[in-house]
């Protein structure tokens, strides 16, 4: 199964400094008529978190699929790996192949 | 939170590559094996065959199939080398796994030639005499260890009874024919010409003549007009 998440160019860290600078003077402010004044301004900054918060979700539920996909097949192989032929029997045909026929060299002679 | 998860995805991407390879490599080595398995089968049943005909063989027959077991067991050595480096041998065991069936092949075709020599100079005689009346009570019994024979020679023996059958056959077959062996050349051609319905008197010399009088076969023979 494969996974692609759209990376989003447009979303960067450093837009959300201004916003997070907002949020901290809301947070702060003691004047209840600035404090109207910013909090009737704050709407765009909502959309903007809306939106990178939409972003981070979306990548954490398909990094979590990722993850739990991975999980079972990791598992699946740990359990057919295991049960494999070991290289000492394949050498082991060979050399059988090596000593017949030597065997009959030394017989033929 | 998400820098821990992809952390944890990129971890589990590298295990997951990791025991891809590990399963890969595995894979080459099971079916390495089985294609090795092939191959030891292959020569063993060629090396069986040819012990079993050797004393069959010409010297120079028998020095060109031993050269060509030799340069297969030197390229086994070298293939079992390559697989201690790469474990997929597959296709390099095919190779060698159709120049042992060549070798068979070979084997074979010098058992087929030995027997079909030994049986081919009996068959022939028996087959010019066999109309003949003291020939006649013998017939169906030649004619079976000639079958017999000629499968023999056809179907190559797998065992040393196989073998010793088809010794015992052409011994018999020799036997039937050696009573066989004083006639002249001109009696054969003689022979080989009523066969092919071409004879006439002019083929009939003293000497066939005189062999036609002996016992009851001139019974056995009539002239007729050409058609």
């Amino acid at each position: 199964m494969a996974y692609y998440f759209q990376r989003r160019s447009d979303l960067k860290a450093s837009q959300l400094e201004p916003v997070y600078k907002r949020l901290d003077e809301v947070a702060i402010e003691q004047s209840r008529g600035r404090l109207a004044l910013r909090l009737s301004a704050i709407a765009e900054d909502q959309k903007t978190l809306k939106e990178y918060l939409k972003y981070f979700e979306d990548f954490h539920e398909l990094a979590q699929q990722q993850a739990d996909q991975l999980e079972k097949r990791i598992n699946q192989l740990r359990a057919t790996t295991s049960s494999q032929v070991s290289v000492q029997t394949v050498e082991q045909e060979f050399l059988k192949v090596e000593k017949l026929i030597e065997n009959m060299m030394g017989g033929a002679s | 939170m998400i820098v821990a998860l992809s952390g944890r995805v990129s971890q589990l991407l590298e295990t997951n590559r990791q025991l891809e390879l590990t399963q890969q490599q595995a894979l080459d080595v099971t079916q390495s094996a089985e294609e090795a398995r092939k191959l030891r089968e292959s020569v063993q049943n060629t090396v069986l065959f040819f012990q079993l005909i050797q004393s069959r063989l010409q010297k120079g027959e028998q020095k060109r199939l031993c050269d060509l077991l030799a340069s297969l067991a030197t390229d086994a050595a070298n293939t079992r080398q390559e697989f201690a480096k790469a474990p997929r041998q597959v296709a390099a065991l095919r190779q060698l796994q159709t120049r042992g069936v060549q070798i068979r092949s070979d084997a074979e075709g010098c058992w087929r030639s030995y027997a079909t020599g030994k049986v081919q100079p009996q068959t022939e005689l028996l087959r010019l005499v066999q109309q003949l009346p003291e020939m006649r009570a013998q017939s169906r019994t030649i004619n079976g260890l000639v079958e017999r024979l000629q499968r023999c020679a056809e179907s190559t023996p797998k065992t040393a009874s196989d073998l010793e059958q088809f010794d015992a056959a052409l011994a018999e077959l020799t036997k039937a024919s050696s009573q066989l062996q004083g006639l002249g050349p001109a009696v054969r051609n003689f022979l080989a010409m009523v066969l092919a319905g071409r004879a006439t008197v002019a083929d009939l010399t003293s000497e066939v003549l005189e062999w036609c009088r002996q016992g009851e076969r001139d019974k056995a023979l009539q002239i007729t007009f050409k058609s």
